[in-house]
């Protein structure tokens, strides 16, 4: 495996690496995104690679077409079959109103009421059957939706991650008269508890399969006219990777697949560097991407709202995003105190300075106004993106200097505190949140204006230093060359840990790990190179709340094994054990993944050592003056190189910021490390 | 104006609204009660050390809590004053007569300290799901005092400088069903203090003290000028709005809810004087429960106001003592807030929409229609649930209701049937949106909820706290009302409605008996006539409207 592609599709951009593991060559290249069709845009990135797609072994793509779909509602028209007297489920949600304050607002499902059948059958919670299906009613209800205009079929009954036997029975009938492969069943997708929830995301999945689908087999026919005649990978919500093929049945898998291929690139970077704490943080455009890395293995989420009424439930990473990005706009609330985000300014107009009618001023202004930003070096300028400081000014000067009656530069800087001690606020909820403390961890900051707020966020946070990859606006271009295929699996069983069956716990560990084995087989990877990982989600009987423990690998299962796993992860998440509370396993948890075949970063970046860097000056503004900062081009520093802040670091994908009082070392690895000086 | 430059402000505000949020999610991710955890009916906050004013509050927190909270921590300086406070202290008190809502509403208090001296005092309050009433969970609709509502506890130390009060904790649990997960709620709200404490502690490190407390009062001046702008903006005069609640649940006879909000300049009175004397059923509003439901219609209409001592300011209120809106102990008090209040709310932006018209939605449901659930599992044993059930939020000029909405009073999310169906024996046989439950208009109201459930195994008790089975939510502009609740009951094979509609004590049920619960839809707004064609023909193909007006159309 030598040749290897990665495209990351954003909101703005579309980026892609070139890696050549054997020359240790890397290629890059942004180019706009194409909305309407985002393989025009990565189509045309290869071309600017200049890369011949018979000579690529492996292209892996990170694509925003299924999370689009959804918050655009551009979904399939889609059926769905429930329990007799639950249609209303999916469009009831959970009796939330969109806002605490404001009683406004309305509410459309992703599949309309007409579309929503019942049949007779019912499940207990314990799951034993008290209404059998009749497979006769599925069929006919199946051919009633199909008739109507539905193109996907999914299937929700209550229970059926306690007993899916009726669930398969109907879906069993309906794919005899459905006229494609698109049926669905929610146990099939989530086989876990809360019915909303399982059918939410089991709907989100049918709803994005046909585009998602579509769109794979395009972009293959197209990668295979270019020359590229193998299966390509697609990057999963969970950090892993899938194939084409299996991403087209698991099309929700595919949501939120960007900012999981820049988790997957900073773990990667911090293995790298040894460093098994980090925080990564994702700065765009538009939001502040965060996800705590412990041990070098990123924290995973159980549930993410893409919209209002509109949870997604699968195994995900734990990525938090605010609105806070370099196009945020910065405004005073209506008591006269500044406020940042999460309106963005997007791409178009974009911020003040880009000269396309923006006047509302933004995150990325204010850095600008304060020198931060080097206006010769910045993305896209290729594509005619202007960076006016006088503009950037202007819209400072009329939104928020003026009324607060202050200097333009102290505005600036009011702008760029708050919007840090938002970033940094949420990043220290987080940890602290999840009892870590952050002295001990470090941030690894990327995006197109992460590496201007690091400085910042790491003094805000406490953090022991920060990490600037060696190429921080495509690091999630790079994060999807080094995903590995993995598959994740989620099973309700509610059992108490007192009256346990270590086997029983055991067979269904062992099912879930054949299935995942024998997905990886399909996709190519041999046995004896996959690993699995047992966990649970587990809490004290009684409480609604789960947390995630992970068993030992080393030890056979048994209660006080697993006794011991959930009190530790009790302790450090609440401090307190509940002694005289029983424990209950809610849901299994199981990943199997590919062990080998990846790259590592180092393969294909490193700093130079021969090169000798010339040093100019930028004006900048800390602390109420200008101040002269030294100016470095990133690219001509050598490994070791150690330097004092202020200064400011460019490269075509981003600019680094060091503050006064900080200095940074380029880590052989080529990334930077910043540390504060003692 | 004081001299502290804005971005200290915005930071000073931020880090201070986090550490309210973070013990809001301590809270709820730890709690037993699925009433806090999973439907969040709990809320957090930090306040003054002296004057006991609310400084900061939870963002997810419930509104019926923005003013209850600050009188909580007023009664509890009341009997305790600062200087008898030591660090260790953690007071507790459910007492719906010193600041208190319902006696399930359990609340506490933690004074903070740093170098010896009181500096806020941290205060947390969450929903349990019984404290030992006469009926299992709380909502004893035929009570007649405040005695049968619960274990009463007046504030007192649950922790007397570091010292856990064995004794009370005894007592108290031995006297609450399913008492084992009443501990676990205990311990999660005090982790949640622990937690808002040393928070606090870190912030105190960061932030110097002079400047945090110079903040503070500039928050809640602007707090007050804002409000006051907003105020401001509304022609002077008295605009008034009258409603009914269905009874008591033991008299006949409807109850009045009438406000009368008195615009003078920057200030607004609140009259609620017309309205009811107090009653002899648990629909007494205790005075900071009423005061609350006013201002959280206050807060719906001027969101943008940040919540704090300040913006309570420019209002007063006329509720004299005797009134149900400001009764006497030991009236009972447990329908106080999901239909006493949320009535209180309903009735002041009725009102409000005559003074900012167009800023209001249609009547919202404004019934919390609790099931109370409870008996004896012939194998699991004890249990105590609490159901949550939506309705239809109000047409607006923005729009149609929202179906299913939360009711205004709340932001808390109803509980999952798979779940209820786990933790006790009974099972939904339907959830769904009530057809033809909608007010007309050219905004239709959103649905209310049509909800089946029946017991599966064993004996059990059921009792259903409700209202609005007489009148439905209001039309605006012309709008129609939406329908009124219509809940129906079932045993040994009949079906039959309450005497008081709305409100039944302890049903006794075996396998197969059961109620359907019908909560009303929102009020249309503006003339039905306006409605398009298109969204008519939406409403007829979603199969909204009903048998009746389907084959009508």
């Amino acid at each position: 495996m030598a040749h290897l592609i990665g495209v990351d599709v954003g909101g703005t951009n579309t980026d892609l690496v070139f890696v050549d593991t054997e020359a240790g060559e890397l290629r890059l290249a942004k180019v706009p995104s194409t909305p309407t069709n985002q393989a025009d845009g990565l189509m045309r990135g290869i071309d600017i690679l200049g890369v011949p797609l018979n000579e690529v072994d492996l292209l892996i793509h990170g694509t925003t077409v299924a999370t689009n779909a959804v918050i655009e509602r551009k979904g399939a028209r889609c059926g769905l079959i429930t329990t007799r007297g639950f249609r209303d489920v999916l469009e009831m949600g959970r009796r939330d109103r969109r806002q605490t304050y404001g009683l406004f607002g309305d509410f459309q499902p992703l599949i309309d009421r007409e579309d929503r059948r019942e049949v007779d059958e019912r499940v207990s919670a314990e799951g034993d059957i008290l209404t059998a299906l009749d497979p006769d009613e599925a069929r006919a209800v199946a051919e009633a939706l199909a008739e109507a205009g539905c193109e996907v079929l999914v299937i929700s009954f209550l229970h059926a991650y306690a007993n899916p036997h009726n669930e398969e029975a109907a879906g069993a009938a309906a794919r005899e008269v459905w006229p494609n492969d698109f049926v669905v069943t929610s146990s099939e997708v989530l086989p876990v508890v809360r019915e909303f929830e399982r059918t939410s995301t089991a709907v989100v999945s049918g709803y994005v399969q046909p585009l998602i689908s579509r769109y794979l087999t395009r972009l293959g026919e197209r990668l295979n006219e270019g020359g590229y005649d193998k299966e390509f990978l697609v990057v999963q919500l969970n950090g892993g990777v899938m194939t084409a093929s299996v991403a087209a049945r698991l099309a929700s898998n595919t949501i939120l697949s960007g900012p999981a291929a820049g988790v997957t690139a900073a773990a990667a970077i911090a293995a790298d560097m040894d460093i098994g704490e980090v925080v990564c943080c994702d700065m765009g455009g538009t939001s502040f991407d965060a996800c705590i890395i412990r041990g070098g293995k990123p924290l995973i989420a159980g549930e993410k709202y893409l919209d209002f009424r509109i949870p997604l439930s699968l195994p995900m990473l734990d990525v938090d995003a605010i609105g806070a990005g370099g196009g945020s706009i910065a405004r005073l609330d209506s008591s006269g105190i500044v406020e940042v985000g999460p309106e963005s300014a997007g791409a178009d107009p974009g911020p003040a300075c880009a000269g396309r009618g923006g006047t509302e001023p933004t995150v990325t202004d204010a850095s600008l106004t304060l020198g931060y930003l080097d206006p010769g070096e910045v993305i896209g300028r290729d594509e005619g993106i202007g960076m006016d400081v006088e503009m950037a000014r202007a819209a400072i000067r009329e939104k928020i200097a003026g009324p607060l009656g202050l200097a333009v530069e102290d505005a600036a800087e009011a702008i760029l505190t708050v919007t840090g001690a938002r970033m940094a606020g949420h990043v220290r909820g987080n940890l602290l949140g999840k009892g870590l403390d952050p002295r001990e961890f470090s941030v690894i900051a990327f995006g197109g204006a992460g590496p201007v707020h690091v400085n910042r966020i790491t003094r805000e946070v406490g953090f022991r230093s920060a990490i600037v990859p060696a190429y921080p606006g495509l690091t999630s271009a790079l994060g999807c060359v080094l995903g590995r295929l993995r598959h994740d699996y989620l099973r309700t069983v509610n059992v108490a840990l007192d009256t346990l069956d270590p086997a029983v716990l055991g067979a269904i560990f062992d099912e879930e790990t054949r299935k995942g084995r024998a997905l990886l087989d399909a996709e190519g990877v041999p046995a004896d190179r996959t690993a699995a990982t047992l966990g649970a989600d587990m809490c004290y009987a009684g409480q609604a709340y789960v947390i995630q423990v992970t068993f030992p690998d080393d030890e056979a299962l048994s209660r006080d094994s697993i006794r011991t796993a959930f009190e530790a992860a009790y302790r450090e998440r609440f401090a307190n054990l509940l002694p005289h509370a029983s424990i209950r396993i809610v849901s299994t948890r199981v990943t199997v993944a590919d062990t080998g075949g990846v790259p590592s970063v180092a393969d294909f970046v490193s700093a130079p050592t021969d090169a000798r860097p010339t040093v100019g000056t930028a004006r900048t503004y800390f602390g109420g003056a200008w101040i002269d900062a030294a100016k470095y081009r990133r690219a001509e520093l050598p490994a070791g190189f150690r330097l004092d802040g202020p200064a400011l670091l460019t490269q075509p994908d981003s600019t680094t910021l060091i503050e006064p009082g900080f200095s940074a070392t380029v880590h052989p690895t080529g990334n930077l490390l910043i540390e504060a000086n003692t | 104006m004081r001299n502290i430059d804005p971005t200290t402000l915005a930071v000073v505000r931020g880090a201070l609204e986090q550490i309210a949020d973070e013990m809001d999610t301590v809270l709820s991710t730890s709690a037993f009660s699925p009433i806090i955890s999973d439907a969040w009916d709990r809320a957090s906050g930090i306040f003054h050390p002296k004057t006991g004013e609310v400084i900061v509050q939870g963002r997810t927190g419930l509104p019926i809590f923005i003013i209850v909270m600050q009188h909580t921590v007023q009664h509890v300086l009341k009997d305790h004053p600062p200087e008898t406070m030591k660090p260790g202290d953690v007071f507790i008190v459910n007492d719906p007569y010193r600041g208190g809502t319902h006696t399930m509403d359990l609340k506490f208090v933690r004074p903070f300290f740093r170098d010896g001296e009181l500096k806020a005092l941290l205060a947390n309050t969450g929903h349990w799901p019984d404290v030992g009433s006469m009926t299992p969970g709380g909502f004893t609709t035929t009570a007649t005092d405040i005695y049968q509502e619960g274990f009463r506890i007046p504030p007192v130390r649950i922790y007397d400088g570091g010292e856990f009060n064995q004794i009370l904790a005894d007592v108290m649990f031995h006297n609450m069903r399913v008492a084992d997960d009443r501990r676990g709620d205990m311990a999660a709200q005090l982790n949640s203090l622990e937690m808002g404490d040393r928070r606090l502690r870190e912030f105190f490190d960061r932030f110097d003290e002079d400047t945090v407390f110079a903040c503070v009062d500039e928050l809640k001046d602007r707090s007050e000028r804002l409000m006051r702008e907003c105020i401001a903006d509304i022609p002077d005069g008295a605009y008034r709005f009258v409603d009914h609640m269905d009874s008591d649940g033991l008299d006949e006879g409807r109850l009045t809810i009438d406000v009368k909000v008195i615009v003078e300049g920057t200030n607004i009175t609140f009259d609620l004087s017309g309205s009811s004397p107090e009653c002899r059923g648990p629909f007494n509003s205790p005075y900071s429960n009423t005061v609350t439901g006013t201002m959280i219609a206050v807060k719906h209409v001027f969101w943008d106001v940040p919540i704090n001592s300040g913006c309570f300011e420019p209002f007063d209120w006329i509720i004299p003592e005797g009134s149900m809106l400001n009764p006497r102990e030991p009236r009972p008090v447990s329908g106080t807030t999901t239909e006493s209040c949320n009535m209180i709310v309903s009735t002041t932006l009725g009102a409000l929409a005559q003074a900012v018209p167009g800023r209001v939605p249609a009547g919202y449901f404004a019934t919390g229609s609790n099931v109370c659930l409870g008996g004896t599992h012939p194998d699991h044993g004890e249990y105590a649930a609490l159901l949550l059930i939506g309705g239809g939020m109000g047409g607006n000029p923005d729009g149609d209701g929202l179906n299913n909405g939360c009711p205004a009073i709340g932001a808390s999310r109803n509980g999952s049937i798979e779940i209820v169906e786990q933790s006790v024996p009974f099972l939904y046989t339907k959830y769904g949106l009530r057809e033809g439950s909608a007010g007309d208009g050219e905004f239709r109201g959103g649905l209310g909820v049509e909800a089946a459930l029946q017991l599966h195994e064993g004996e059990g008790y059921l009792t259903f706290l409700g209202d609005r089975g007489t009148i439905g939510p209001y039309g605006l502009e012309g709008g129609d009302p939406g329908a009124t609740a219509d809940h129906e009951f079932h045993t040994g094979g009949e079906y039959w409605r309450a005497p008081h509609k709305t409100k039944i004590d302890r049903v006794y049920l075996k396998p197969g008996d059961g109620m359907v619960v019908r909560t009303p839809g929102g009020g249309g707004y503006g003339d039905p006539a306006r409605r398009s064609p298109e969204a008519r023909v939406a409403d007829k193909r979603r199969g909204y409207l009903g048998p009746a007006a389907q084959a009508a159309e």
